[in-house]
């Protein structure tokens, strides 16, 4: 699928009588990657669960794959991998690795949700994918948070979606993971898949990002990263925002505040 | 040959037992605490039916009334209280209230001493006092609770895990949710009609209480909540017989004392 993936215009959400999300416009063209950074309270995870037509906005029109997540929701919500924020993960359900990936694809399918081979075969890849497929059988609670992160991604991944909304994937894994799973993101681009990836902070992301939305309630810079990433442009937004150089790179650090 | 009517209690508490797969799945849900607040809307359900029955003799058992209930209750609590724990807690005890309230007033008011016995053994109940039809109810409420249970054992499970991602991937969270609720509320009045209100903690909690210290299991604790429950209500009519106790009290002892055995198993392996 070539063309606008989502189509995001004069939007507006309020939650408990607040406005989140104001008047934003946007437009993501497929393939490609974008990352979308904002202080804590900017609207982030509002903006993907508006997207997955889980959250109304009260003015605006939203098209996500070309169809109206507010009436075709469960359709949009069956062709796009998501994965939250990791602390709304209940611990106490004691379902193993294997479970948790398969939940990815057996939730697509129709009531009775049966196992196939095929269902195991794609689970098993999206967690070899991030080195995971020796934990099938491990209990998903006693796993360490970064890899228990793996495993959520991998459950996103099973289905093989046009469409990827990732929650602060980044959070919690070492450097090794990070590596891997920007690789990963790289070959899911190449593989003509669009993914919009929420994070607090640009590194490592913006290395192999086509666009940054940079969200404060309001849509305050939406580009390629050469046009956004100016101190003159980032400054009012992240007040403590400074540029370190490391290992050779330019790293911006957004630095965080509360919006 | 057993009496008919230990035969009846017997198949009445396999029944009952049937009921505890749901509540493993509430376990998980982090919302078992709440069946025993269920359980207590079967008094005003009891109270509601047998008033029905005595205005129309044709409705033979208020059971079914005990269930409706049970379930808007727990279509209730779950639909109003689903904005936060306090006002969860807030709705819990409101339906407590309410159904308390209906329960002291027909009861009172517009009961003739011969029915008053009827809703009182909603209180603490006799297994061995079931009927043939007593047992009917039971095997129907139970195994429609059980098919639902087994029908939809992914969609709560994944619910139970992360309902963020569940609805994200295309589930109708909130209808399964009330479906949870609703098929567990079929459960409690099962095993309030079994043991009676005062009593139903035990055999609500305690099982799935037991299983969750066995196993991490779902599956298994699914499995050894069944087969706890089942020993609990074998242990209590046996007990009932030998003692000539009401078979609610002896179960709820059975129940408590497999429960405080397993919990020391796991303390002295620990």
């Amino acid at each position: 699928m070539s063309g606008n993936i989502i189509y995001v215009k004069d939007v507006s959400v309020k939650l408990k009588d607040q406005i989140v999300l104001d008047s934003i416009g946007f437009e993501v063209e497929s393939p490609s990657l974008i990352v979308v950074v904002g202080p804590n309270g900017a609207g982030k995870t509002t903006l993907l669960k508006t997207l997955l037509g889980i959250i109304k906005p009260f003015r605006g029109d939203v098209r996500v794959l070309g169809l109206n997540p507010f009436k075709d929701g469960v359709k949009v919500r069956r062709l796009v991998g998501y994965v939250p924020q990791k602390d709304r993960v209940s611990h106490e359900t004691p379902l193993k690795v294997g479970d948790v990936v398969l939940m990815g694809i057996l939730l697509r399918k129709k009531l009775l949700r049966f196992i196939s081979e095929e269902d195991i075969e794609a689970a098993m890849k999206a967690l070899a994918y991030l080195d995971m497929e020796d934990k099938w059988d491990s209990l998903f609670s006693e796993l360490s948070g970064g890899q228990q992160r793996k495993v959520l991604i991998a459950r996103a991944l099973a289905s093989d979606p046009m469409l990827l909304l990732l929650d602060e994937v980044f959070a919690g894994l070492d450097l090794e993971s990070q590596r891997k799973l920007l690789s990963l993101l790289e070959m899911l681009k190449n593989k003509k898949r669009t993914i919009i990836v929420v994070e607090h902070e640009l590194d490592p992301i913006i290395n192999i990002a086509d666009k940054i939305l940079v969200l404060n309630r309001s849509i305050c810079l939406y580009g390629e990263p050469h046009d956004v990433l100016s101190e003159d442009k980032l400054k009012p937004i992240y007040p403590c925002l400074r540029t370190i150089e490391k290992e050779g790179r330019r790293i911006v650090i957004l630095g965080d505040m509360h919006a | 040959m057993l009496d008919p009517f230990v035969l009846r209690a017997i198949l009445g508490i396999l029944f009952a037992s049937l009921s505890t797969p749901i509540l493993v799945i509430m376990l998980l849900r982090g919302s078992l605490y709440i069946t025993p607040e269920i359980s207590h809307a079967a008094l005003g359900g009891a109270a509601l039916g047998v008033l029905i029955q005595t205005c129309f003799p044709a409705l033979s058992d208020p059971f079914p009334t005990v269930i409706l209930f049970c379930v808007a209750t727990a279509i209730f609590v779950s639909y109003t209280g689903r904005g936060s724990q306090q006002s969860l807690g807030t709705m819990i005890s409101v339906s407590l209230a309410i159904s308390v309230t209906l329960y002291a007033v027909i009861r009172s008011c517009c009961l003739p001493a011969d029915k008053r016995v009827l809703v009182d053994g909603y209180l603490i109940s006799d297994l061995l006092l079931l009927s043939d039809a007593g047992v009917l109810n039971l095997a129907i409420a139970s195994i429609t609770a059980t098919v639902i249970t087994l029908i939809f054992y992914r969609e709560f499970i994944y619910i139970c895990f992360d309902m963020d991602a569940a609805e994200a991937f295309g589930l109708r969270v909130r209808m399964y949710d009330l479906l949870l609720f609703s098929t567990s509320a079929v459960a409690v009045a099962v095993i309030t009609r079994a043991v009676g209100v005062l009593l139903s903690v035990t055999l609500l909690i305690l099982p799935v209480a037991a299983s969750s210290i066995i196993t991490r299991n779902v599956g298994m604790m699914i499995i050894s909540s069944l087969i706890i429950a089942m020993l609990s209500g074998i242990m209590g009519i046996a007990l009932s017989l030998q003692f000539n106790m009401p078979t609610g009290g002896t179960i709820a002892i059975s129940s408590t004392i497999l429960f405080s055995l397993t919990y020391l198993t796991k303390l002295k392996k620990q």
